[in-house]
């Protein structure tokens, strides 16, 4: 069963070139996504005159959709020049249709606060007083207790994922919806909406700029900062010294040396939470990570992408120390091609996210979530090696560091006291 | 029970894309129809589905999400003209054999195959008018039967066509209507 986009077989050698054009314009167009191409051993051996122009992608005609009929769009302008209470949920869809600009413009416009997805940060700068930050499962407390409240949610290139909604039965039930989403597929699928505009993120946000009101949203505003309360002055970092690093030090002395610049890598787990929460990003793209078709063993391998992409960037991975296991051969690569990456190895000796899980919904039966005798500390792949273990230790020089090294950071054990580790605010 | 419309390209592998994406929204599908259409590219496939309107219009959604489909649509509540062919092959005597040819008359069938010990019946219509035959033909003894499923077609000028590539399209315009 293929798992991609779409997934062809070619079995001509003359069929090659044409096939893997196809394949980019398909994995680029509309909602993108990996395509598939499989190539026969006979094609492989084969060899076939290369013609450009003869070898033009040949698809299918499809149905040219109106995408929504102008009843449904008066119907969402009305919403946004009506609602008392309204938030933004911003999706990965406004970075991939390159909607950054037009969404500011309209956040700015119509005062919407915005909470974004996983995948959504970075589409709206971090540093806005109407950014919220990240939702759901793993954001903060306050700013899903404002989705709960709004009386209205302008969903942008989103799709009300489990982790964002969690109980649909409760979800945001006193707030009318509209989903701005390139895929048909997701309309009404998880959360049933009031005015649905099918098209690309950009496209929509510009064609709605001219009939949205500046409206003043500040009682909303104030409403939510004191939802917010002092969850920031009870932030993990705030803590008093208890002699323990936590991986929050980590992440947020990383965001502050690389000075929120760099490209980050992560892979799944507690610590891709806790960069979500703790790395601020202000710009699109910087923030690389797997989302729904998520996978430990991502963020290596993805690192070097982002590497030989972003030559000039620094590049950060930022791995829990069982994903990190699950790419050696990547280190191998990365010494081979000489490849610039720094690594920043959450290590609390646990498959953190699963034991999460065993202790809230499985009676803490933690099976098969310790993780005993590793060897993170010897610098296979790695020009510098440097290991912080107490938040007193040198941080800068050590994360400032040229040249690809790894940072593992010995984080504390679940022996700590409550919240402590747990990829979700205390 | 829902109606959909789809054209697909007319090669091999389509049929198992759509069955699969059926699979995976856990709809079961009643019956599913494929044939050629005045352009031999493309097929048109009638699918009937065990869901409601909302699992309809995901079916829909992502049925035109596949590089293979041309168009899809729901085109159930809309006035349509739906047919079904069916074989029966029912075990016929001297004696009864009168009988069996009044009821075929009665709902338009024809016998297209006699043998000493039985008939095949073929009659088309509509579901209802099949289902009829059928109970009426059961007492009888049936002894085999064939369905093709159902095939449809919207009435009138809701004309549902294939969309058409670009450089065809312009074609079209050119050479004014009624011209492929």
């Amino acid at each position: 069963m293929p798992i991609t986009k779409h997934n062809v077989v070619v079995t001509h050698a003359e069929d090659i070139a044409r096939t893997v054009r196809e394949a980019f314009l398909i994995a680029n167009s509309g909602r993108p996504g990996p395509v598939l191409v499989d190539i026969t051993k006979d094609a492989q051996q084969a060899s076939a005159e290369f013609n450009w122009e003869a070898s033009a992608p040949k698809l299918p005609p499809k149905r040219q959709r109106t995408n929504h009929d102008q009843a449904e769009f008066d119907r969402a302008v009305e919403l946004l020049n009506t609602a008392k209470r309204p938030l933004i949920l911003a999706g990965h869809g406004i970075m991939v249709s390159g909607a950054m600009r037009a969404f500011e413009q309209f956040v700015h416009t119509g005062n919407y606060p915005v909470a974004m997805t996983l995948l959504g940060i970075g589409c709206f700068p971090a540093n806005d007083p109407l950014n919220l930050g990240m939702m759901g499962m793993h954001g903060e407390a306050w700013v899903n207790n404002a989705i709960q409240e709004a009386d209205l949610l302008i969903a942008v290139g989103m799709r009300f994922d489990d982790r964002v909604t969690g109980d649909l039965r409760t979800y945001a039930k006193g707030a009318r919806k509209i989903h701005i989403e390139i895929d048909r597929a997701e309309i009404n699928k998880n959360v049933k909406v009031d005015a649905a505009l099918v098209g690309d993120a950009r496209e929509v946000l510009e064609k709605l700029m001219p009939h949205i009101q500046t409206r003043d949203h500040s009682i909303w505003i104030r409403h939510i900062a004191e939802l917010k309360g002092d969850s920031a002055v009870r932030d993990i970092q705030t803590l008093p010294d208890s002699g323990h690093l936590y991986a929050a030090h980590v992440i947020n002395d990383l965001w502050k040396e690389t000075g929120g610049e760099a490209i980050v890598v992560t892979d799944v787990g507690q610590h891709q939470m806790w960069e979500a929460q703790y790395y601020h990003h202000n710009r699109p793209r910087t923030l690389i990570t797997s989302g729904g078709l998520g996978t430990m063993g991502f963020a290596l391998p993805a690192a070097i992408g982002a590497k030989f992409a972003k030559p000039d960037s620094e590049v950060w991975a930022v791995v829990g120390d069982g994903g990190f296991q699950m790419t050696m051969s990547e280190l191998a690569t990365i010494v081979q091609e000489k490849i610039n990456i720094k690594i920043a190895i959450i290590n609390n000796g646990y498959l953190g996210m699963v034991r999460q899980w065993q202790e809230f919904f499985y009676d803490k039966r933690y099976v098969a979530t310790p993780l005993v005798g590793q060897c993170l500390w010897h610098p296979r792949g790695a020009h510098h090696c440097a290991r912080r273990s107490h938040p007193h230790d040198p941080r800068g020089a050590r994360i400032r560091r040229n040249g690809s090294h790894r940072l593992p950071c010995r984080t504390g054990r679940f022996r700590l006291p409550d919240g402590c580790g747990r990829s979700f605010p205390a | 029970m829902q109606t959909l419309v789809a054209y697909v390209e007319n090669k091999p592998g389509v049929l198992n894309r759509v069955s699969s994406l059926a699979r995976r929204l856990a709809i079961n599908i009643d019956s599913l129809t494929v044939g050629p259409t005045e352009n031999e590219e493309i097929a048109r496939m009638t699918i009937v589905a065990h869901t409601d309107e909302r699992g309809a219009h995901r079916l829909e959604a992502s049925l035109e999400k596949l590089v293979d489909v041309l168009l899809a649509e729901n085109i159930s509540g809309r006035a349509l003209l739906e047919r079904d062919l069916a074989l029966i092959k029912v075990s016929a005597d001297q004696q009864n054999r009168p009988h069996l040819m009044e009821l075929i008359k009665v709902f338009r069938a024809r016998v297209v195959d006699v043998a000493p010990e039985s008939l095949i019946i073929e009659v088309s219509g509509a579901v209802d008018k099949i289902d009829g035959l059928l109970e009426v033909l059961r007492p009888f003894g049936v002894l085999e039967m064939a369905r093709t499923g159902r095939i449809s077609m919207t009435r009138g000028g809701d004309l549902l066509r294939p969309p058409v590539p670009e450089s065809a399209a312009s074609e079209l315009e050119s050479s004014g209507p009624g011209v492929k």
